[in-house]
């Protein structure tokens, strides 16, 4: 029971956490606000694979509320925006045959590329604004490669490199 | 696995939301903009005075390091400005020449913007002229400055009635705003420097974020106030639009005058102030050309190709 309450506590305090971290980025300026979205996607994915999917929902939603209200973009572009990525974000976290670490870079592969696809994909469909294919193709690559090291390299500095190696499937009953 | 079941139908629920909001008209998307900003404004004002703080902070506490290569930076910042205003205006130019790809065959306006070269006059030139010394030819023949021109405290440029100024023109150097014509004479006009009190224009916030999107402006004009002091005021900004540090301040040109953005600034200070709808903004006015006497006065003229055609 106190383990579930503390767990409870730390996942929201996580998601005010990210809601202070998506107006810092999301209004600031300058090189960290071009990576906002791999920041985001890093932190929303650790909330869903350490606190938890509704915790990792929740935070979805307040980036998504934020994003919405902050950026200049398309009314409902950046909640469709974060309910995609979240969607993906709750079907990879239920993938079982991967460790933690390598299962979080994925999904802040996948999260922070799909994320930022629509958020750069949705305005720009209007004739004449269209970006070409491969600005389009560098830019999400660009973001889910940089979430992916954020992850790695955070992982590596809170437990070690070891913890990469380590085998945490589920024991198989033979 | 319930948990997964729950999940995933808030997701599905936002999604659809989302949906809804892309459906709405243009006014309730505004509206719905306008409360979630409302909603997040106390949010908002938390970050922004904690984002200072650690600025003026860091700032302090790199003070003393950086002072030598304090006018180096100084010269990279010029450079950087300029450049990001030559990029604004070679964007701009070409999203007018793409919607008029689109729009069909082009054709020459009947009223077009008309700069004319002036030159700000030196301080003793100034004095000399206000004093009488340089027209000597007798005020009995008529010939002599305005009295208003000769009692100003202002700043002369060499141009007055004779070449068609009219007051409240804007004074220019290159796309970036100096000052306002305050009165013309009849060789001479004084103007208003950006920074004068008495400095006034609408103005609107322009963001250069990004180098493959297009500029993206807000849909609100405030109101530019000289202070006197380094920085100018924005007002009347609503705290519901989006404005950052960085952004440029540019001349609200709604009639589409002049082709392109006339600057008048950068953000430097944007805060949400609690007991009123609007932003507290300072403008730093670009300093690039500020000591250039070569300035030019935007004025409007009749397209003479137009009228040679009839």
């Amino acid at each position: 029971m106190l383990h579930r309450k503390i767990n409870l506590l730390l996942s929201l305090f996580s998601v005010s956490g990210i809601y202070l971290l998506a107006m810092f980025l999301f209004s600031g300026s300058g090189l960290i606000s071009e990576y906002a979205i791999a920041i985001i996607a890093v932190c929303v994915c650790g909330t869903f694979l350490l606190g938890g999917m509704l915790a990792g929902v929740l935070a979805v939603v307040v980036v998504g509320v934020v994003s919405e209200s902050i950026l200049m973009l398309p009314s409902g572009t950046a909640i469709i925006a974060s309910a995609c990525a979240g969607l993906m974000m709750l079907h990879l976290s239920k993938l079982q045959s991967l460790s933690l670490p390598w299962k979080g870079t994925i999904m802040t592969f996948s999260a922070a590329s799909l994320w930022s696809g629509l958020f750069e994909l949705i305005p720009f469909l209007q004739p004449g604004n269209l970006l070409s294919g491969w600005e389009l193709a560098w830019s999400l690559l660009k973001q889910g490669l940089t979430a992916a090291s954020i992850w790695l390299l955070l992982l590596i500095a809170l437990f070690g490199i070891a913890s990469l190696f380590k085998q945490s499937r589920p024991a198989r009953i033979v | 696995m319930k948990q997964a079941g729950v999940a995933n139908s808030i997701l599905l629920v936002w999604l659809a939301v989302g949906c809804l909001a892309v459906g709405l008209g243009r006014g309730e998307n505004l509206s719905l903009k306008k409360t979630l900003r409302d909603f997040n404004a106390p949010g908002l004002k938390l970050v922004g005075d904690s984002h200072q703080w650690i600025e003026k902070q860091w700032q302090q506490l790199f003070a003393g390091r950086n002072s030598s290569t304090h006018s180096e930076k100084q010269k990279d910042h010029l450079l950087t400005s300029r450049l990001q205003r030559e990029v604004l205006a070679l964007k701009e130019l070409l999203g007018l020449r793409n919607s008029r790809d689109k729009s069909g065959e082009s054709t020459s306006r009947l009223f077009g913007p008309k700069l004319i070269a002036a030159r700000v006059l030196l301080p003793d030139q100034q004095q000399r002229w206000k004093t009488g010394t340089l027209i000597d030819a007798g005020k009995s023949k008529k010939i002599s400055e305005q009295n208003w021109i000769i009692s100003s405290e202002l700043p002369l440029i060499d141009l007055g009635e004779d070449y068609g100024i009219k007051p409240d023109e804007i004074l220019l150097a290159g796309r970036v705003v100096l000052g306002q014509i305050d009165a013309v004479g009849r060789w001479t006009s004084s103007y208003r420097a950006i920074t004068h009190p008495k400095f006034r224009s609408p103005a609107t916030v322009i963001k250069p974020r990004n180098s493959k999107q297009p500029i993206q402006r807000i849909q609100a004009v405030g109101s530019f106030h000289g202070t006197e002091n380094e920085f100018c005021e924005l007002r009347y900004i609503e705290n519901t639009y989006p404005v950052r540090v960085g952004d440029l301040v540019v001349l609200a040109d709604e009639q589409q005058r002049f082709e392109g953005s006339l600057v008048l600034g950068t953000i430097t200070e944007a805060r949400v102030l609690s007991n009123t709808p609007y932003w507290k903004i300072l403008v730093r006015p670009v300093e690039s050309e500020k000591n250039s006497r070569d300035v030019l006065v935007i004025t409007e003229e009749l397209n003479p190709l137009r009228l040679l055609a009839n």
